[in-house]
């Protein structure tokens, strides 16, 4: 399902999820080259966190292929919907948990290497969390608990993100703050987001392509290029 | 009008009710004394008489039997915290194989099956009468607690949390580290607490098989009729364990609370 050495960063070739029975949408195929931002927009409950699911190998498709230009986990960023943060530990180590992959168990067992420490600080400070480092993630607010998943998967620093609702929690000056990262990470590292987003503003202002799924159309999905 | 059938009307409290009340009814027998003209009262009287008053000139000897049996239950308590991680984690359903999990819960129900006395008597036959006996019979039996409780913590958790670390690269060891102990970690510390005020409670009454502690002083207190020597320790133990119960409700609370 996931194969490493394509020309683009995700292709999708006649693509159809199913959930409770209902087909979400059939026969979808686009292209995403590296360096590219592609939102997916359209209604709740529509299919867009099931299609991001289904990229990040999580959700069987019925149909169809996908295959990403990458088949290292490490290289896969997900920004989860319900976020996924362990509640207990500090932001810190909630967002030094997104280079676990890349650290053997024994040099994470009893903490992380100071340098470590040092770059996922730095990345928390840009974020506008700095000063949250040691408090529990479960005294934050659900803003600064985005904020924390989205420096989660920037420390990681994959080739790829997928991005559920990244900005749900957040108000519009931090949404475009986030997004801009984001959009930055993209531009000068050549990394590549797929990302649900609702707000239409953003999407103008950000993404390249727009994918929108809308059960009135045909196939239930259609392809927009903004720039 | 419909009316509710039998069936609609016999709610599960009910039933449980009726139960009980039958269960109370085929016990009666238990009520049976031995068949001789005693006067309960005044055998009672007589008997607590010779417990007042207390005799504190053993006061420094109960002291020291009172911190080896906090002794016992301190090491008894750590040593069963550790050994009983690795056998909670076999045990949970949500993460060791099935096969796993029911060989690790037979076990475990088999240490809880025995009440800590009989394991401290186990241990004296192994050991001798002496503390160590105390600490490994207390050991095993914790474990038997211990490893439910913690088994049971695991099988709550949620398992997006590990699963999210697990699908950006980290290993088995690390989402284990990182997404399943600290959701855990309240309940852990909690459990262990409970397990420190129970193993005090237990560690003084195991002395009476030669385990250590300041059972060993009840026991031989006694067997030389010393009431009054025995009310100064039963006196000592009520000051531990109250101590205890208020030390260790206002923690465990703190500890929950702010999970």
């Amino acid at each position: 399902m996931i194969e490493a050495a394509i020309k683009n960063a995700v292709e999708v070739d006649g693509l159809e999820i199913v959930r409770g029975g209902r087909s979400m949408f059939t026969e979808m195929s686009w292209e995403l080259p590296d360096g590219k931002f592609l939102a997916v927009t359209g209604p709740s409950g529509i299919g867009k966190s099931s299609l991001l699911a289904c990229l990040g190998g999580r959700l069987r498709q019925h149909h169809g292929t996908f295959r990403l230009s990458t088949a290292d986990p490490r290289q896969v960023g997900v920004i989860f919907q319900n976020l996924r943060l362990s509640r207990n530990l500090s932001v810190l180590i909630n967002v030094l948990c997104g280079q676990l992959g890349s650290q053997p168990w024994w040099r994470t067992l009893f903490s992380f290497p100071a340098a470590e420490r040092q770059r996922a600080f730095e990345i928390m400070c840009e974020l506008g969390i700095g000063e949250l480092a040691n408090k529990p993630v479960r005294k934050i607010s659900g803003g600064e608990q985005q904020r924390t998943a989205i420096a989660r998967v920037l420390y990681q620093s994959p080739s790829i993100i997928f991005a559920d609702e990244p900005t749900s929690n957040l108000d519009a000056g931090l949404s475009a703050k986030m997004l801009g990262i984001l959009r930055n990470q993209c531009d000068t590292e050549g990394k590549t987001a797929v990302c649900v987003l609702h707000d239409a503003e953003l999407v103008e202002e950000f993404a390249d392509v727009e994918l929108r799924l809308d059960s009135r159309v045909e196939h239930g999905w259609s392809l927009r290029k903004i720039r | 009008m419909p009316r509710l059938s039998w069936r609609e009307r016999f709610t599960a409290f009910r039933a449980t009710l009726l139960l009980f009340a039958i269960a109370v009814i085929i016990s009666l027998p238990a009520m049976t004394g031995s068949g001789r003209d005693l006067n309960y009262w005044e055998n009672f009287m007589r008997f607590a008489g010779k417990f007042f008053p207390p005799d504190l000139s053993v006061t420094p000897t109960v002291l020291v039997a009172l911190g080896e049996t906090i002794q016992i239950a301190v090491m008894a308590t750590f040593f069963a915290a550790i050994i009983a991680l690795p056998l909670a984690v076999a045990g949970s359903q949500n993460i060791a194989p099935r096969w796993m999990n029911l060989v690790t819960r037979m076990i475990l129900n088999v240490i809880r099956t025995l009440p800590s006395l009989i394991w401290a008597l186990l241990a004296v036959a192994v050991v001798g009468p002496n503390p160590l006996a105390g600490v490994i019979g207390l050991t095993f039996y914790s474990i038997g607690y211990l490893g439910k409780f913690y088994s049971d913590a695991f099988e709550s958790i949620d398992a997006e949390v590990s699963d999210g670390l697990r699908a950006s690269g980290a290993n088995a060891v690390q989402s284990f580290q990182y997404g399943m102990l600290p959701q855990v970690k309240p309940l852990i510390l909690s459990h262990v607490l409970w397990m420190l005020e129970y193993n005090i409670r237990s560690a003084a009454i195991i002395g009476y098989v030669g385990a250590g502690g300041i059972g060993l002083l009840l026991h031989t207190y006694q067997e030389f009729g010393h009431w009054d020597r025995f009310s100064t320790v039963l006196l000592f133990i009520l000051i531990l364990v109250t101590t205890l119960d208020l030390f260790g409700e206002w923690l465990r609370g703190k500890i929950l609370r702010d999970d």
